[in-house]
């Protein structure tokens, strides 16, 4: 059976386009379930009824917004860096859709197979940190400056434990044995590639937030920082800086980076599905039904946090990653190593 | 032009001289054909041999090297020439990513992602911040004025230029252990070695993978030491060329010290960044309050 899109198609010169088609279709449907979602959670918790006019339970409420958007005029204010202004949203939301190819929906469900796709997925995400300096600096403007330096502190900060936590089941993976028995035969175990992360959970029959509390613990928190949400989204902040680095943006512009902003949390909650919670292990349904169910599960709970927590100062933030999250992160992977040599 | 100063007459030079080198080196037929000819093998191997069979392909590699490279010298001349030093940042995220295309192209994907995660990712994000909080230095550095000046400058550039000529000499050896690589047919491998020992240890589907997973099984094989030693090196040199075991044991053995060395030259380059930054104490209030402000 065919394992990648490549595969599939032979090689054709068309596999490049469909599975960008078909993770353009995919995302666009997720961005706009979960601005739904979040619009009915948030008033689930705060005793509303969020939209319900435009069609059944208000599903179709953000298909409409999204039309108003590309029907809106796009607005270039006169000062901005044009070159950097316009590159910005586009940059922001090319690396999301190429990191979402590399995930491996089920055993034969990978659109893009490769060696080091945990990696890729992690400097797809430091390409995005670059587009927020970009739409920040090049808008000219002071809130908007403000918000990319945040923002980019922030991110490039909150990167450390992400990864740091991801490397100690990486070393876990590569612990369970010299090769893994795929599909077709014996491989050498790869840590960092992704599939492989799940075969092993699959195989060994135990889920990584098991062997690694810690790491699923800090990579949760880490992961709400890098998707700037609350109570991690200070470079938003309404209330102080309007709305931080995409202040000048308007109608797709702005959407594009709110497209990035829902796609960013869909992939952070693969990835901690991925690392911790057995990717499509599971039983009677499929592998992609339940890959995507534990997925939206993860997003339901950094909903609920968004909802229950007020927002952090900015000093507080920095200090509980560099004095806390950090140091915790090594140590969680000096342990891991330690005990993976002794055993 | 006249009233550029030195030190940045130097770096246009040296960018002009770069792309000379590589215009010369492209126009010299060997080098050229070698490039295309590995070109062609790398994409035979990354799509199936269907599309390699075409022939086209290899035009198609060729091109892509040729873009990153032009892409790469292109964005550091725009690093120089540029006045605005965050476009000028801009042009260097550029060269950062031709720089992993042609990684990629060299099979080494580990160099390539940890070039975009390290250097397009956070030594950039670095520049930036130097960048806003030094808020654009008005002087420019110091650097020797006049015919003394041109001449050290000359004398640099030709040194560069003999360095820069002298890598592209070895380019090579390079291509032949790259090659050598690509040969590696499952093929070769079943041919060298002991194909009951390969059953007894499980990997006889091997002719149903991958060439990648091919490599893979054996190098997992070979890191028992059940094969004979010669073919075992073969075949982990050939694998580990630009993998991560290839790149972390060779940091960590043959180059320790020059890597420990760095990780300590860079301590002492951040606490001494921060030593300068930190406002002088023993200055008067007054004068700290005027610059503060």
């Amino acid at each position: 059976m065919p394992q990648t899109l490549t595969q599939l198609l032979d090689g054709s010169v068309l596999a490049m386009p469909i599975a960008a088609g078909l993770i353009m279709g995919m995302l666009t449907v997720n961005v706009l379930m979960l601005v739904w979602a979040e619009r009915k959670v948030s008033a689930w918790i705060q005793m509303r009824m969020g939209p319900t006019e435009v069609g059944p339970f208000g599903l179709l409420q953000t298909l409409a917004d999204m039309l108003k958007l590309i029907s809106k005029q796009l607005i270039t204010p006169s000062n901005v860096d044009k070159p950097l202004y316009h590159l910005a949203p586009l940059l922001a939301f090319a690396p999301v859709v190429a990191a979402v190819a590399l995930f491996p929906f089920s055993e034969s469900t990978i659109l893009v197979q490769n060696d080091y796709g945990l990696l890729f997925v992690f400097a797809f995400g430091g390409i995005a940190v670059i587009a927020i300096f970009m739409a920040g600096w090049g808008s000219n403007n002071k809130y908007a400056l403000l918000g990319a330096i945040r923002s980019v502190a922030q991110n490039i900060s909150y990167e450390v434990p992400l990864i740091l936590s991801a490397l100690s089941v990486v070393l876990v993976v590569n612990a369970m044995g010299p090769t893994l028995s795929s599909g077709d035969g014996v491989v050498a175990i790869n840590g960092l590639d992704l599939s492989h992360i799940v075969m092993t959970q699959d195989q060994q029959g135990i889920w990584f937030v098991v062997l690694q509390p810690i790491a699923a613990i800090i990579y949760f928190i880490s992961a709400l920082a890098e998707t700037n949400r609350a109570p991690f989204d200070i470079p938003e902040a309404e209330s102080e800086l309007v709305a931080g680095f995409h202040t000048e943006y308007s109608g797709m512009r702005f959407s594009l980076f709110f497209f990035a902003e829902y796609t960013n949390m869909l992939i952070v909650s693969m990835l901690a599905v991925v690392l911790f919670f057995g990717g499509w292990d599971g039983p009677v349904l499929p592998g992609p039904a339940w890959f995507f169910l534990k997925s939206y599960a993860v997003i339901f709970v950094m909903m609920w946090v968004r909802w229950t927590f007020p927002r952090l100062r900015f000093d507080q933030l920095m200090t509980f990653c560099w004095k806390v999250l950090i140091p915790l992160s090594i140590l969680n992977l000096l342990a891991t190593a330690f005990v993976i040599a002794v055993l | 032009m006249s009233n550029l100063p030195i030190s940045r007459k130097c770096l246009m030079w040296l960018g002009a001289l770069a792309l000379g080198l590589l215009v010369v080196f492209g126009l010299e037929p060997s080098v050229a054909l070698a490039a295309a000819e590995h070109a062609a093998d790398s994409t035979a191997h990354t799509f199936t041999s269907k599309v390699a069979g075409d022939g086209g392909a290899g035009k198609g590699a060729a091109f892509a090297f040729w873009s990153f490279a032009l892409c790469a010298v292109g964005g550091s001349l725009f690093v120089i020439t540029r006045r605005n030093m965050v476009t000028a940042v801009m042009g260097m995220v550029g060269t950062f990513f031709a720089i992993a295309g042609l990684y990629l192209m060299l099979y080494a994907s580990f160099l390539a992602v940890m070039q975009v995660l390290v250097y397009a990712g956070a030594i950039m994000v670095l520049f930036v911040f130097v960048i806003m909080i030094l808020n654009r230095p008005v002087d420019e550095p110091w650097a020797v004025q006049g015919i003394l000046g041109k001449a050290i400058a000359a004398l640099g550039v030709l040194y560069l230029f003999k360095r820069l000529a002298g890598i592209l000499w070895q380019v090579k050896d390079t291509h032949a252990l790259v090659l050598a690589k690509d040969k590696l047919d499952v093929e070769v491998v079943l041919n060298h070695s002991d194909p009951e020992l390969l059953k007894d240890l499980g990997v006889l589907s091997i002719r149903g993978l991958k060439h990648a997973d091919v490599c893979k099984s054996l190098f997992a094989v070979c890191r028992d030491n059940t094969l004979n030693h010669t073919v075992a090196d073969t075949v982990k040199n050939a694998y580990e060329f630009g993998s991560v075991e290839g790149v972390g044991y060779t940091l960590f053995s043959k180059y320790l010290f020059p890597f420990e060395a760095v990780s300590i030259v860079l301590l002492v380059a951040v606490v001494g960044a921060i030593a300068i930054a930190r406002p002088d104490k023993n200055e008067p209030e007054g004068e700290a309050a005027k610059e503060a402000s």
